[in-house]
């Protein structure tokens, strides 16, 4: 492992390759998901990643089979944000993404269900939207040429005991994102798109991405 | 029935496509990709190459998948896969802005199809190839060009900005190659023209057991207009 592994958050990719339009430059390592398993218990329990978060795009066949030794950073007090659609569910309380039958943005609208501090001061009109043309389109314009959708197009299934919803999706605020303890950690689950991408510095989203680090890290 | 390999790597988007009952139909052998060896490889007649596989695996084996081409079956390889260095023909792969807004903004996305006529178009339809794509492909000479793009500036879009074609001199049977994800796409419930193309494909490759002779190859017609397809 290099030494940026032992930054305290974790990014867990399949390889790093693909294109990533949106992602912007964030303070965290970005590690291969078989390095990080591969590298054994030490690296995971020994206290120096605090947080990890794993792209949606990660092996869920590969996870579950790792779910253990998962399970116990987490139950040691490390933090984990899941995106993406759960579809094996890989730590106690995942469960499976179940699809919303949208027909429009507003059957994929979100709306903030319980204050989070990861999303505090956010404008969750532009979570729904995303949109390539040149400024910062906001407001109605934002809404005329924005695409929505890459946020969440659906849920998870079951919210466990002691989990909170903390977004929702659609007009039944279906949980599109929760958090939930697990031993002396949490578990924070986004049905959709890998989260720090929805941060962009000219909007209120900026601070997403920070807070959402500081949490992985343990500090919010 | 032919035989249908599907090649995975255990993400969401693969599983949920392999789940469909849509593409159950066509009974695909299921292979994951970090386990995969050559006896799954061995009797295909077509193999589909998910989009976005871990790269360091997915050259790894190559060699064992690109025998189902050297057999004289079919491969097809989708988008937003790290292909240079082991797929054969290919001149090159270059990058290209990712539009997913051209339906709420412009109306056309500069994709145009190409080789009109060809058995392609009996199982996709314009919507299939009319949604965004990753990147722009250099085939080799003598491959079927059948979609490219209008814009980017990287030369001829014939030659040099291809977004899907059909090799058959590369290898004694056929590789289809394109910069399009269906597979991410259709198993994130995010894009019908994804899923269009995920099931033509499977359709074209799926029926055709025996390739027929890699005869004339037609120029790909090149600015072609077509506006009756928007949305998303």
């Amino acid at each position: 492992m290099t030494a940026a592994a032992t930054a305290p958050v974790q990014y867990v990719v399949m390889g790093g390759g693909g294109s990533s339009p949106m992602a912007p430059p964030a303070p965290y390592a970005t590690v291969d998901l078989y390095d990080l398993f591969a590298a054994g218990e030490d690296l995971l329990l020994g206290g120096e990643v605090k947080g990890l978060m794993f792209s949606l795009n990660c092996d869920q066949v590969f996870l579950e089979r790792q779910a253990p030794l998962l399970e116990r950073f987490v139950r040691s007090g490390g933090r984990v944000l899941v995106n993406g659609h759960v579809v094996r569910p890989f730590l106690p309380g995942l469960a499976p993404w179940r699809a919303v039958d949208h027909h429009g943005p507003s059957d994929l609208r979100v709306t903030p269900v319980t204050p989070h501090p990861v999303w505090e001061g956010v404008d969750f009109h532009e979570l729904l939207y995303r949109t390539g043309v040149p400024g910062t389109p906001t407001g109605e314009e934002l809404t005329r040429v924005g695409v929505a959708g890459f946020y969440g197009r659906g849920h998870h299934a079951r919210v466990p005991e002691g989990g909170t919803v903390v977004n929702g999706i659609g007009p039944y605020r279906l949980p599109l994102d929760i958090v939930y303890p697990l031993g002396d950690g949490q578990v924070m689950a986004h049905a959709g798109n890998d989260l720090h991408g929805f941060s962009d510095p000219d909007r209120t989203t900026r601070t997403l991405g920070p807070r959402l680090l500081a949490w992985l890290e343990g500090t919010l | 029935m032919p035989t249908l390999g599907f090649l995975h790597g255990g993400a969401f988007h693969q599983l949920a496509t392999l789940a469909d009952p849509a593409v159950r139909v066509w009974r695909p052998r299921e292979i994951y990709l970090p386990e995969a060896d050559a006896a799954d490889f061995e009797d295909l007649d077509t193999l589909i190459v998910s989009d976005r596989l871990h790269p360091g695996l997915l050259a790894r084996t190559a060699p064992l998948l690109l025998r189902v081409a050297e057999r004289g079956g079919t491969v097809v390889v989708l988008g937003e896969n790290d292909v240079e260095g082991w797929l054969p023909g290919m001149r090159a792969l270059r990058p290209a802005e990712t539009n997913f807004w051209w339906w709420r903004t412009g109306g056309d996305n500069g994709v145009r199809r190409a080789a009109e006529g060809h058995e392609a178009w009996d199982h996709l339809t314009e919507r299939a190839v009319r949604w965004h794509y990753h990147g722009l492909l250099e085939p080799p000479a003598g491959a079927t060009v059948l979609a490219c793009t209008d814009l980017e500036r990287e030369g001829d879009p014939a030659t040099r900005q291809v977004l899907l074609y059909e090799d058959r001199v590369s290898t004694p049977g056929r590789l289809i190659v394109t910069t399009m994800d269906p597979v991410h796409h259709h198993g994130s419930r995010f894009m019908p023209g994804a899923t269009q193309l995920l099931y033509g494909l499977l359709r074209w490759t799926g029926t055709n057991t025996r390739l027929p002779p890699a005869a004339a190859q037609q120029p790909p017609m090149r600015g072609r207009t077509d506006g009756s397809h928007g949305g998303g």
